[in-house]
């Protein structure tokens, strides 16, 4: 079973999917980025804003340092979301996570990352041509 | 239905996207921009603002696509 990704980001290369967003107080579509570069996934400040996942108050868990000098600050969502995503047939695929990280920082980069802990979780992997074709493969 | 009626939105917000982000390129550079059905709904300069105005506007998040328009020829590295 394969889920199309698209490639052509807006004219980058970044391997990206529209995600249909369950579970929060404001379900929404939103793109997101695949990066096995990132160990974790991470909701970006914007993405949470527009699902209404509250940052505020929350306790920073974790930061990240990027190749840049600044670091990301992210805060831990602890409940459950849903996650679909179109299957190459139309219907979709549903993934579920017992929480994520979110982005408290409104001036970083608002791009949402699916990082290498969705992917292991749910036993799919990454093909991926820079050429013009991509796909999550899920393996049974 | 709902959900079935936020998907359809959806895949034609980001094909309205799509079609149209060279000229969000050359107009918004820096800029949020959200669009909903075949047109710009808001353009602002945070997340925070363009939400507020979408609220001001009683259009719902479910029914939009917020993103981000870079500078023409910039690049991103995560």
């Amino acid at each position: 079973m394969r889920i199309p990704i698209n490639v052509k980001y807006k004219e980058r290369l970044m391997p990206n999917v529209l995600t249909h967003v369950f579970g929060s107080r404001v379900p929404s579509s939103i793109l997101a980025v695949v990066d096995t570069g990132s160990d974790i996934t991470i909701l970006s400040n914007k993405d949470a804003l527009q699902l209404q996942i509250p940052t505020k108050g929350m306790t920073v868990t974790k930061n990240i340092q990027g190749i840049a000098r600044g670091k990301l600050d992210l805060c831990q969502y602890n409940k459950k979301i849903s996650f679909y995503l179109k299957k190459e047939d139309q219907t979709s695929f549903k993934i579920e996570i017992n929480g994520l990280y979110v982005s408290v920082d409104s001036e970083a980069c608002p791009i949402t990352i699916i990082g290498m802990d969705l992917l292991k979780n749910n036993n799919l992997r990454l093909f991926y041509d820079p050429q013009g074709e991509a796909y999550l493969e899920k393996l049974d | 239905m709902e959900e079935a009626k936020m998907i359809k939105m959806a895949e034609k917000n980001l094909k309205f996207f799509n079609e149209n982000f060279k000229s969000f390129e050359e107009n918004y550079p820096n800029k949020f921009v959200a669009v909903s059905g075949s047109k710009v709904v808001a353009i602002e300069d945070s997340p925070k603002k363009i939400f507020d105005e979408l609220d001001t506007k009683e259009i719902s998040r479910s029914m939009v696509l917020v993103e981000f328009i870079p500078m023409a020829g910039s690049i991103l590295v995560l």
